[in-house]
């Protein structure tokens, strides 16, 4: 499963703000970007935090057919 | 040469009679309960629960069938939604919430990385942290009223139960405590809304439950209201509470709208929304025969605010004034729930069983009142155009042309069933 990710700082890239402790939206940046940031403590991993992007990830197969009608 | 008298000495934690402590405890109960039917026998003349007989209202001899064929009625028929508006709805939905997290994780006692807003345990712990719990206004109890089993409700509402309590610590943490109920707001919507979208029917658009025929006035009741297709329009069984309390104690003024009330309290023409709910919940209090305390505590779930308690008690005198059957007709049911204490050889009143009892009565008298006016509708509405797709306790949903007529037949097919008894209906 997907590690909820959270930005430990402000950040600013590709002219984009994030705040300090927002979350990452899945796909929204490159993985050797999170990577990195991930590395320098920018990012942090929060397992003890539930991710609200998986509230729309974590869905039956009946229900991604219902997303997609 | 000593054995057998050792052998005949009782051990620790067992009784001289050779039986355990369980025994011992059961004889004791079994020796009270004795003791308690002989009271009741030398007593004949005591009330008793089952002697109790309160107003019934006068339903037809099938009004159980009619009621089941409604709810398979609603049930068949369902409620129609239009998938792509509850989608856009949905995602709107999620750009609030991803907005009130952040704005909610900014606030003091909340760790900005780990608290987890959606758990209520990790909320909790963030605000036993921040020493919020420390502040909750409630007086601790003496250890004179501890040993005596005196102000235990006092003890019950210092606690933080349920994501309902977090206005308890809004004194001391004023803007985490309101961005926190907005977070919580717009995530069980978006939670309901995610789970709405699943419950509906790809081939014919519409929802099937037992929820829109179960006459039922939960949280996701409330929920759905804001969920609700723009096409359908609501009767509002407004107040049936006061209504059916009015009714059943045989109070002959009309029964107080929250507006009038908020108007008279806080001196304004025009009373705001947030004054209307306070007033609201202080006359539900009053008619539910809350004390103090639990007054307290119903008043700020509803507001989401402490209310000082000089006001709700000059509030409850106000109430008391005006409407002096209410009280007398609780302390007529109360005759009948008191319970000789062995203890102290006193009477003291069957909290619990009295309130069981009350709550019980209203909760089936308001469902009756929602009932009669469901089956008004359907009397009222042609074979082929059924217009009731939904019945809770305090309104009805319904669809197509609304019957500007329908209000007054409600209330008039209610003056029968409940006679004496005023209601008021409202099409929204």
């Amino acid at each position: 499963m997907r590690p909820t990710i959270v930005f430990a700082r402000h950040l600013q890239i590709d002219g984009r703000q994030f705040h300090h402790g927002e979350e990452l939206a899945p796909d929204l940046l490159a993985p050797e970007i999170i990577k990195l940031n991930l590395d320098r403590g920018y990012l942090v991993e929060v397992p003890e935090r539930r991710s609200l992007f998986r509230i729309f990830e974590n869905l039956t197969p009946a229900e991604r057919r219902l997303y997609c009608l | 040469m000593y054995d057998d008298i050792l052998m005949r000495r009782p051990r620790r934690g067992e009784s001289p009679a050779g039986g355990g402590h369980s025994t011992v405890v059961a004889e004791a109960s079994a020796e009270e309960a004795r003791r308690e039917m002989d009271i009741n026998r030398a007593t004949p003349s005591r009330l008793r629960p089952d002697m109790l007989q309160l107003k019934q209202p006068v339903l037809a001899a099938d009004h159980a069938e009619q009621v089941a064929r409604m709810a398979k009625q609603v049930y068949d028929r369902g409620i129609g939604f239009d998938l792509a508006k509850v989608q856009q709805k949905l995602s709107e939905l999620f750009t609030c919430l991803t907005a009130s997290d952040l704005n909610a994780r900014s606030n003091r006692p909340f760790d900005l990385l780990r608290t987890d807003l959606t758990s209520f345990e990790s909320v909790l712990y963030a605000l036993v942290k921040a020493g919020a719990l420390r502040e909750i206004n409630v007086p601790l109890r003496s250890t004179a009223d501890q040993f005596n089993g005196i102000g235990e409700d006092l003890d019950a509402v210092r606690e933080i139960l349920s994501p309902a309590d977090y206005w308890k610590v809004r004194r001391t943490q004023p803007s985490g405590v309101k961005a926190l109920y907005e977070f919580n707001d717009t995530f069980a919507r978006f939670i309901f809304g995610k789970s709405l979208i699943t419950w509906i029917q790809p081939e014919d658009g519409r929802i099937y439950r037992r929820l829109f025929a179960s006459g039922e006035s939960s949280e996701k009741v409330r929920l759905l209201e804001y969920w609700l297709p723009t096409s359908h329009y609501r009767v509002l069984l407004k107040n049936s509470l006061c209504s059916v309390l009015f009714w059943l104690s045989e109070e002959a003024s009309t029964p107080p709208t929250s507006r009038e009330l908020a108007t008279d309290w806080f001196g304004k023409r025009s009373p705001s929304q947030e004054d209307v709910v306070l007033a609201q919940s202080v006359l539900d209090s009053f008619l539910l025969n809350l004390g103090e305390w639990q007054t307290w505590e119903k008043v700020g779930r509803a507001a989401r605010k402490e209310c000082p308690r000089h006001d709700l008690e000059l509030w409850r005198e106000d109430l008391n004034k005006r409407f002096p059957t209410i009280r007398k007709f609780y302390k007529n049911v109360a005759k009948f729930y008191f319970k000789s204490t062995l203890r102290t050889f006193e009477e003291r009143l069957d909290e619990p069983a009295f309130r069981g009892f009350i709550s019980q009565a209203i909760d089936r008298l308001r469902g009756c009142v929602s009932e009669v006016a469901g089956l008004t509708v359907q009397e009222n509405s042609p074979v082929d155009g059924y217009p009731l797709v939904g019945r809770f306790r305090d309104w009805l949903l319904l669809t197509g042309k609304p019957n500007p007529k329908l209000a007054e037949l409600i209330q008039r097919r209610l003056a029968g069933v409940f006679p004496g008894g005023y209601f008021r209906i409202d099409l929204q």
